[in-house]
């Protein structure tokens, strides 16, 4: 396309501008894409400089060091100890130790065993057994077990990088000795290194132990999870009785092979996530700030009042509420029993036995759950909002609805926007309203019986994710699948959205 | 002093991720009990059964003073979670659970059931009643311990609203339920109740399983003039205003209320509370006096009438495998106590669950029981072997039938449950 130039930009009419606007917003979406593979191969250009760069000075550090520096690149510590850097030395061989010793003990099997997932099977034996006089019973003998390797196998992993980085502190140390002495400069003793650690370096003393946590608790875990969706692990496949194994690609190919009952299954729960997630939203985002503008209108009388009746739907736990409204709303509920009572209806509405019912249903319920947090969050903004503009807009002839657009929705905009954004974030993954009120039906005949689970109409990807997890396969593998592509969804969008939001670029404009 | 305090701070998560570690600690006290073979097993009940269970445990223990001691964990896990948890969870697997029957092939196929010795094996099939003997065996292996049999599914219904003359025709029990403005009750969502048209009509789904649990083959026609008979029967309830899919007796008490519930003896109580009597403040009296309990009614296609049949299944006591063998024997001699005539009488007396021991099911008390009588009279079908999965494509079938407008429609339905089948075997 071709851009223009602000006076010719100026020339045109609203239409023709909004119109001008939406076309760059798409024009610029395959840049932005380039600049992120730009942005990727810089890094790993820059990886790679730094990784070459480490070596020319491990090279180095071997050709003009000292003996003892020599020494220390097999012996861990020994050029500290050498330097009477007591502490720092034993430290480093007991580093050195500890690692050779688990390598040997427990590291070299479960690193062994990683490529395969396990070789033994577990297996049965018969044996005599006293109790019976003598009549032959079950003995189990079990055998590897896919499970632990996989986790264990990832912590040795963690070990030897852990170890590879240790080795090269302990030759960059050394180097450092080496040029301290060559300078004739006294060399830091072992006190000043335990007081350095609560004066200088007292971050690491802190953030030793958080960073240890955060790579136990959820770095391992994480990677064991998205491990998980290489393997075939399932009910099938438990890892114990069963060992499970590599499998590659396989799982995200069953999912994105066009056509295959699982892709299909995912792309209409993708997309209804999709159109869940932006309605749920949006409307609650407008209608909550609608209620909030009403409640704050001058007029308005006994304010606390209607602010207490929305926020008593927060008060009672989501868990109580939807099961109530959603047997409420069941086709022998109250909902219908008084709608045929009045002589309204003649037979019972379906809510959510019809699927598009049952989808509106559930968008609906989510604003009387909504409202009243939007509420909360915009009346205070509201009141932000310096009330010089609205007032220099009314002498200006500014109507209501102009207000609201000019002045009211751009600030709001403005300050909620990385709020919109999480929130939409969250609806993706929206759990509770969707399983208590529906449990993800009604069941769709037509692509719902995949993976072991029976997913339906109002279905979103983490109640499916939920479904195939504990229903009758145990799809850990395929579970994982969903779990990465959600990321991948989500990210993508939060990208997006946050490269483009306001919030982030003008924060001059208010404040 | 920010320093000296982030260094406590510090020092209290250390010292509390320790205390965490320590928390696990899992020893065992001694009791003194002077027993040869003496064991700390951990033991899955259903509902209601764990004080029964603790009490049959310790008498066995009793009578057995000398040779055998178990100190059992006693833990209620709904049957119909516990095969599931295992399956998860293999390594924390109890020694002794129980579970509904159609768990058991996934639960041979990953070897998570130790099976009977020859002569504990010949007892159960001596004592207990051939359904439940083919319940607990896949393949030719026996692999678990018949506990009841009584999961099927009958009539409920309020004698306010049907007689038994109406009780006795899906048609009739409809049509009152339509001008009374109440309920037919049926769990249609789900391939348990669905089968029960099928079977009516004549069609069949058999599946053939190995001794090691997989699915070798099937002989299955719902789809097939049968199926289209019972498909056509099912429809009649489907797009009836009156039927409601919850299929259970809390259903008497809704908005809308049900004058009619298909359902098990598992809801026997329930339906007796909500159809009582009521003091003047609303308290049931619980006798039940307005509950019509009835075998399975009929449904007519074309002039024909066909009866709807239940399934008749057992739920089964599970020994998990053992590294010792005399363990496993030990473990083998008190699950068969645990399930033998004055176990089973005592956990009717209970809980009400229907026995499967022959002399059990043969006590007068047992007898006399109305929902078992309206079991035994409905016409049943032995629920064989099913991959667990099979459940879901009736459910689908039925979701399928409830919207299909024409007869083509519910030939591709039928023809959809077909083509899905093949998937299922091993």
């Amino acid at each position: 396309m071709t851009y223009l130039d602000s006076l010719a930009y100026l020339k045109l009419n609203k239409w023709q501008k909004f119109v001008y606007k939406l076309q760059c917003f798409f024009c610029a979406i395959p840049g932005w894409f380039l600049n992120l593979f730009k942005k990727i191969g810089r890094f790993f250009k820059n990886l790679g400089i730094k990784i070459k760069d480490n070596f020319v000075d491990i090279w180095y550090t071997f050709v003009n060091g000292s003996w003892s520096t020599k020494v220390s690149f097999l012996v861990m510590g020994f050029g500290n100890l050498y330097h009477k850097q007591w502490l720092r030395g034993i430290i480093f061989l007991l580093l050195e130790g500890v690692f050779i010793f688990y390598m040997i003990f427990a590291g070299a099997y479960w690193l062994s065993m990683f490529g395969s997932l396990g070789k033994v099977q577990t297996w049965t034996e018969m044996v005599p057994s006293d109790l019976l006089d003598g009549e032959l019973v079950e003995e189990i003998h079990y055998g590897d077990n896919s499970f632990k390797i996989l986790l264990y196998g990832i912590l040795t992993i963690f070990f030897i990088i852990a170890f590879i980085y240790t080795w090269r502190l302990n030759v960059k140390q050394c180097k450092i000795c080496d040029s301290i002495t060559r300078a004739g400069k006294k060399i830091k003793s072992s006190g000043d290194d335990l007081k350095s650690m609560l004066d200088n370096d007292f971050h690491k003393t802190l953030l030793a132990l958080p960073v240890a946590g955060i790579t136990m608790f959820t770095v391992l875990p994480i990677i064991f999870m998205i491990l998980v969706a290489f393997t075939n692990y399932d009910r099938g496949h438990d890892g114990l009785m069963k060992l499970f194994g590599w499998v590659g690609g396989q799982n995200f190919q069953s999912v994105l092979t066009f056509g295959s009952g699982m892709q299909v299954a995912f792309g209409e729960i993708l997309a209804w996530t999709l159109i869940w997630a932006f309605f749920a939203t949006f409307s609650c985002y407008f209608l909550g700030m609608f209620v909030a503008i009403m409640i704050n209108k001058k007029g308005i009388k006994i304010k606390k009042f209607w602010r207490t009746i929305l926020v008593l739907t927060i008060a009672i736990p989501q868990f109580i509420s939807l099961l109530y409204i959603s047997n409420m709303f069941a086709d022998n509920g109250i909902v219908n029993a008084t709608l045929m009572k009045w002589g309204w209806i003649q037979s019972p509405i379906k809510f959510w036995g019809n699927g598009t019912l049952a989808k509106i249903m559930v968008l609906v319920i989510n604003i009387w759950v909504g409202i009243p947090y939007l509420m909360l969050i915009t009346t205070g903004i509201l009141m932000n909002i310096p009330a010089d503009l609205y007032e220099s807009a009314r002498i200006d002839g500014a109507n209501a609805f102009q207000q609201f657009a000019k002045i009211t929705l751009p600030y709001m905009l403005f300050v909620t926007g990385p709020y919109l954004l999480t929130s939409f974030v969250s609806n993706i993954n929206n759990f509770n309203v969707i399983y208590l009120l529906t449990q993800g039906g009604p069941t769709n005949p037509v692509w719902g019986n995949v993976g072991g689970y029976v997913a339906g109409d109002t279905t979103i990807l983490i109640t499916w994710l939920f479904g195939i997890t504990t229903g009758n396969d145990a799809n850990y593998k395929m579970a994982s699948v969903i779990g990465i592509l959600i990321f991948v969804v989500v990210s993508v969008l939060s990208l997006v959205v946050f490269s483009i939001m306001p919030a982030t670029k003008r924060e001059d404009d208010f404040s | 002093m920010k320093k000296v305090i982030s260094t406590l701070l510090s020092a209290l998560m250390l010292s509390g991720c320790v205390a965490g570690l320590a928390a696990c600690d899992d020893t065992t006290k001694d009791d003194g009990i002077d027993a040869k073979y003496k064991y700390n097993i951990t033991v899955w009940v259903g509902e209601g059964t764990e004080d029964l269970t603790k009490g049959l445990i310790k008498k066995f223990n009793d009578e057995n003073t000398n040779s055998i001691y178990f100190n059992a964990n006693v833990v209620r896990v709904t049957e119909s979670k516990a095969a599931g948890d295992v399956l998860a969870k293999p390594a924390s697997a109890p020694e002794i659970f129980c579970f509904a029957q159609d768990q058991i092939a996934r639960l041979v196929n990953s070897g998570l059931l130790a099976a009977p010795s020859a002569s504990i094996k010949n007892n159960i099939v001596a004592s207990h009643s051939e359904t439940a003997v083919a319940a607990a065996t896949v393949g030719t292996t026996m692999y678990a311990y018949p506990l009841t049999e009584d999961n099927g599914y009958f009539l409920y219904y309020d004698t306010r609203l049907i007689n038994a003359e109406q009780a006795d025709s899906i048609e009739t029990i409809l049509e009152v339920c339509e001008s009374t403005g109440t309920k037919l009750s049926f769990g249609l969502n789900g391939g348990w109740y669905v089968s029960s048209f099928f079977y009516a009509a004549g069609a069949k789904s058999e599946w053939t399983v190995d001794d090691q649990g997989r699915f070798t083959d099937y002989d299955d026609d719902f789809n097939s003039d049968k199926g289209f008979i019972a498909a056509k029967g099912m429809q009649k309830v489907l797009k009836s205003a009156a039927y409601s899919e919850n299929g259970a007796a809390s259903d008497f008490n809704a908005a809308i209320p049900a004058a009619a519930v298909i359902s098990g003896i598992w809801d026997y109580n329930a339906a007796k509370n909500a159809l009582s009597k009521k003091d003047e403040e609303g308290i049931p009296d619980g006798k039940g006096d307005y509950l019509g309990i009835a075998k399975l009614p009929t449904y007519s296609v074309d002039g024909e009438t066909y009866r709807l049949k239940s399934y008749l299944g057992s739920k089964l006591l599970g020994v998990s495998p053992q590294k010792d063998g005399n363990k496993a024997a030990a473990l083998s001699i008190l699950a068969q106590y645990l399930t033998n005539n004055e176990s089973q009488l005592a956990r009717y007396n209970a809980v009400g669950w229907g026995p499967s021991a022959k002399d059990a099911q043969n006590n007068d008390d047992v007898k006399a029981n109305a929902a078992l009588k309206a079991l035994k009279e409905t016409a049943t079908v032995p629920q064989g072997q099913y991959p667990a999965n099979w459940w879901a494509n009736p459910e689908v079938l039925s979701a399928s039938l409830a919207k299909a407008t024409s007869d083509n429609a519910i030939r591709t339905a039928l023809a959809n449950y077909e083509e899905s089948l093949s998937s299922l075997l091993d």
